[in-house]
């Protein structure tokens, strides 16, 4: 279908304000973090910061243990990862291939997992941590994060192990392979893709979960980045331009990662329910 | 270190063809590979859930002790409270207004990046934004542009000249719902735009175009084949947003948090404060958790019956 | 025990919550004194200290509180070197943050390993269970005398002091003289009367000026609270029950709920503002004529350049004449019974911490209130702070001791701001009366 250059326009012009919507906030975020802590609290507020100050994206690692927020993220949001994979791939991969009976009840509770968040079930999973003296542990943020995204990972990767034709597997079963070889040799490779999305995924989301963080971890060190941040609301001396410009810190590399499983998001999400 | 790889390599292979070939009924087999998972689900997903309903019947005390059997105590507390009423009301409209918003505009701008124009993928990337970002941290960022004093949203309004005097948009009674309701379909619109979009890329061109040479008009296009193509993407999305929504306990945390009292308070906030914050009891927190579930579980039946993953999973 | 909620809720620690808005604004600010200059200078601070006794070693278990890096960096690098090698007294010294040290210390004195000596926000718990030694059987007489009254009080239990104060700190009226002077007022508030008027002054002066800055937002209402209460003459508790809903209680939130609502001398929507991010901030950029808060409203305004004069007085009681009322707030530090006699190495400990020279040293790195008379001497000399330590001889304490004063708390941020957006003085007390009682 051609369309008029009038048209071209109109829609280039309504992308242009939704793209600008949607960075709105976040551009907002910047020019406060580049004021100073005195400009910020001006009454009324000045749009740009009459001195662009940088120094709040350096000195956030200093003000607060910034670097201690971003290593806890590292460390559950890849253990987390890690984890996900380990139980996810064999997983999907099994559903893809085989036929049992229970199967069905299999897939009940996936769909729990996508259902429940942990905000729900926090406080259950607050005291089930104090009866196994996991409160204030990594592994007390690791396990949630990763089960909660497991049912992301087994639908995706369902989909493409799905998508590999058995003939293949079939051809290094004969060459005297395992099952578990024929799928480490075969079908993990052509599965790659799936497998870097559902591991950029679970990481992100980890990266950002926030409840359960919030609730079970006590220990300063220990806090994520999204705990961290959030305390600068609370207790403390308000100190906006650090809380923006350690939160522009935190989305910077989501956004990218994000950026670079665009394609497949999509197809992890509506797998299982549409096709 | 290579000597010992090459070893097992070559150990592997020698034993295994027998390894792999062991009898086994196809349900064992699939406890071996879906076992893991299921472990990390039944004690993540399925045992505080359990244990939510135990600790729902007991009295627990403020340092956490579990002072035993107290049968519905607790629910008899909770259900007594005029609060509740109120937080299940704001979920529900906060929830089916949000869906409702977040449907019409993600079609609308899945409709438009589904048309040819220059930086369309520019604007496809920066609706990633939204998506990627703590949802905590965009809150955190909106609770700032609302701010009365120092908030961007006040004078650019007056400089529009859209209200007179500045106003407390979370702290107005008025306009904490509307505000909230904004942040919640900002922060939900791309990923409702990227599935149906991928629903209206799914719709083959020759169908569009066969429908055109038959002359249907925009609107007929739209009901007769547009939408047909579409319904299984929209219910996904309705429905994935719905249960997310209900989720999102960090936009009311957030936006709620200098309102005392729990009159803008939702499900998962409401039992957040009382059992962490303000009213420090567990076992009323935990009986509230239990209709959390409760309600959870309708979400559950709705995903099935909309979605039939089942269904899919044949085909 | 504090429960889980409180830790995370507002504030770890009473004095740890003042000092952090402190801390984060000192290091942000471009960093602050390190330690090795204070390191050359310590072993002359304890040598020179009262500690002169020669003990014959021992070993003692101390765990102290994280206040700011510096304060740590004291106990690690100069005051527990010194005190080694001056009495032959082994220390084993943890520096805990206020994040994990309500749930570590409970867990050690559960198992039997409590420490000879804390420093920690709470002892009545301890105290109750008869854990803890005398305050008389561990400092000498005139470590005694030299601690302020008022705080040394604020440690008893059932009229016994089992904690010393280890540092303060008080929360007082901060007026905004500029703006007083603008609005043609000759000097502090002294009672009620004059601060409706004086508000309704500065509220009335062009350029939009906030008469009086108030909080009973969901974070720390207590704050504003204590003070009107008690310069209102009622008190948390009467007759040993909790007493929010009394008559006059329902009097001074009547009259703060005025202020706000029909008088309109306060900022927008008072029970929804919090102070951190919400009171102090205007009346640091000179936006408010009057605030209740503690020595870090001085400290951001000398940080941030704001220009902003300022002076502090006691809060005024509701009718002129009365006297003053100032909100305390004190850590403690306390001695743990053992099973063989540790009061000797203790008593050398304590009296040597408390000792002129040593314990200014501490009271400054800490960024906080001395709790002693002769630190109070020293630190008095900085005219911001010299108005906070002066009040803390008359100042009263929340029932912060009292195992039920979680739930106070909690219903409090619950429902104590209501009572300025428009839910009646009667209702909103009885709503807080109510959820303490269940």
């Amino acid at each position: 279908m051609r369309q008029s250059r009038r048209a071209t326009l109109l829609f280039l012009l309504a992308g242009l304000v939704v793209g600008a919507l949607a960075l709105a906030p976040y551009l907002q975020m910047f020019l406060t973090a580049a004021k100073t802590a005195n400009e910020v609290q001006a009454i009324p507020p000045t749009l740009l910061p009459e001195h662009w100050d940088f120094s709040n994206f350096l000195t956030v690692w200093t003000a607060v243990p910034f670097a201690d927020y971003l290593r806890s993220t590292l460390i559950v949001a890849s253990g987390s990862t890690v984890l996900v994979l380990l139980v996810g791939i064999p997983a999907a991969y099994y559903l893809a291939r085989f036929r049992f009976r229970g199967r069905r009840i299999y897939l009940l509770l996936m769909i729990m997992t996508q259902v429940f968040a942990p905000a729900s079930l926090v406080i259950g999973l607050f005291r089930e941590y104090i009866a196994f003296g996991l409160i204030d542990s990594y592994a007390a943020l690791i396990i949630p994060d990763a089960a909660f995204n497991a049912a992301f990972t087994i639908w995706l990767l369902h989909g493409f192990f799905a998508s590999i034709p058995p003939s293949l597997e079939e051809a290094a079963l004969i060459d005297g392979c395992s099952t578990l070889q024929a799928l480490v040799r075969v079908s993990l490779p052509l599965a790659m893709p799936g497998i870097v999305t559902a591991a950029i995924y679970s990481f992100i989301a980890a990266w950002n979960e926030f409840v359960v963080a919030l609730t079970i971890l006590s220990t300063e060190d220990k806090k994520p980045l999204t705990v961290g941040i959030s305390e600068f609301l609370g207790q403390f001396n308000v100190d906006w331009p650090h809380l923006f410009a350690g939160s522009l810190i935190a989305i910077v590399p989501v956004v990218i990662l994000f950026a670079v499983i665009e394609r497949y998001l999509v197809n992890g999400l509506t797998a299982g329910s549409v096709k | 270190m290579t000597r010992f790889v090459a070893d097992t390599r070559r150990d592997t292979k020698a034993r295994s063809p027998r390894l792999s070939r062991v009898r086994r009924s196809p349900e064992a087999r699939a406890l071996i590979w879906l076992g893991p998972s299921l472990i990390l689900i039944l004690g993540v997903v399925v045992y505080p859930i359990v244990i939510l309903v135990q600790t729902s019947l007991d009295r627990i005390n403020l340092t956490g002790l579990d002072k035993g059997f107290v049968g519905f105590a607790n629910f008899q507390k909770l259900f007594s409270q005029p609060d509740l009423v109120p937080v299940l009301w704001n979920t529900a409209s906060w929830v089916a207004v949000s869906v409702t918003l977040i449907m019409v505009l993600g079609f609308f701008v899945a409709e438009l990046l589904n048309q040819r124009f220059p930086f369309r993928k520019a604007i496809r990337l920066a609706l990633l934004v939204p998506w990627a970002a703590s949802v905590l941290m965009t809150a955190m960022g909106f609770r700032w542009i609302y701010s009365f004093y120092y908030g961007a949203l006040n004078p650019v309004l007056q400089a529009l000249h859209l209200i007179s005097s500045p106003v407390d948009w979370l702290g107005t009674d008025a306009t904490f719902f509307p505000s909230l309701v904004i942040v919640t379909v900002f922060v939900s619109v791309p990923f409702t735009t990227y599935v149906l979009l991928a629903g209206l890329q799914s719709i083959p061109g020759e169908v569009l175009e066969a429908a055109v040479i038959d002359g249907a008009g925009r609107t007929q296009v739209a009901r007769f084949v547009t939408l047909p193509f579409l319904r299984p993407y929209i219910g996904l999305a309705a429905v994935l947003n719905a249960i997310w929504i209900f989720n999102s306990f960090p936009l009311v945390y957030i936006l709620n948090k200098s309102n005392p009292g729990y009159s803008h308070d939702v499900a998962l906030t409401y039992m957040y404060k009382l059992a962490f914050d303000t009213a420090l009891d567990m076992g009323e927190a935990a009986a509230m958790s239990v209709v959390n579930v409760m309600i959870l579980t309708v979400f559950v039946i709705l995903y099935m019956r909309v979605l039939r993953p089942e269904d899919a999973e044949a085909a | 025990m504090r429960s889980m909620g409180n830790e995370r809720g507002a504030i770890p620690g009473r004095v740890a919550a003042v000092l952090a808005a402190a801390v984060l604004l000192v290091s942000a600010c471009g960093g602050s004194a390190s330690s090795p200059s204070v390191a050359a200078s310590a072993p002359a601070s304890v040598a020179s200290s009262a500690a002169a006794s020669t003990a014959a070693g021992g070993t003692l278990n101390v765990v102290v509180a994280d206040y700011t890096t510096d304060s740590d960096n004291w106990w690690k690098n100069t005051f527990v070197p010194a005190f080694q090698q001056k009495t032959g007294i082994t220390v084993n010294l943890q520096v805990m943050s206020w994040a994990d040290i309500h749930q570590k210390v409970a867990s050690m004195v559960q198992t039997g390993q409590a420490p000879d000596i804390l420093n920690i926000d709470t002892y009545a718990n301890y105290a109750e269970q008869g854990l803890l030694l005398p305050v008389s059987s561990v400092i000498s007489p005139a470590t005694q005398a030299d601690i302020v009254p008022a705080l040394l009080k604020s440690g008893e239990y059932n009229g016994t002091g089992y904690a010393m104060p280890i540092i303060a700190s008080s929360n007082i009226l901060y007026y905004n003289t500029d703006l007083f002077t603008k609005a043609g007022i000759s000097g502090p508030p002294t009672s009620w009367a004059d601060i409706q008027a004086d508000a309704q002054k500065i509220s009335a002066l062009p350029g939009g000026y906030i008469g009086y800055a108030m909080q009973l937002g969901p974070q720390v209402p207590q704050t504003e609270w204590s003070v009107w209460q008690w310069a209102g003459g009622g008190d948390y508790k009467t007759n040993g029950a909790w007493s929010l809903n009394t008559p006059a209680n329902v009097a001074t939130l009547s009259f703060m709920s005025d202020l706000a609502n029909k008088y309109k001398v306060t900022e927008v929507n008072p029970g929804k503002t919090n102070m951190v991010d919400g009171t102090w901030p205007l009346f640091i950029q000179g936006k408010a004529g009057m605030v209740i808060g503690n020595p870090a409203v001085g400290q951001q305004i000398a940080t941030k350049a704001t220009g902003v004069k300022w002076a502090a007085v006691p809060f005024p009681s509701m009718n002129a004449g009365g006297k003053g009322v100032v909100l305390g707030i004190a850590d403690y530090i306390m001695a743990f019974k053992q099973k063989t006699d540790n009061t000797a190495a203790v008593k050398q400990f304590l009296d040597a911490f408390y000792a002129q020279q040593a314990y200014g040293e501490f009271a400054k790195l800490s960024t906080l209130l001395p709790a002693t008379t002769s630190g109070a001497a020293t630190m008095s000399s900085d005219p911001n702070l010299k108005p906070f330590i002066d009040a803390l001889a008359q100042a009263t304490f929340t029932p912060a001791q009292d195992p039920g004063w979680d739930k106070v708390l909690g219903a409090m941020k619950t429902y104590m701001g209501l009572g300025l957006q428009g839910t009646s003085a009667t209702d909103t007390l009885n709503q807080v009366q109510t959820a303490i009682g269940n």
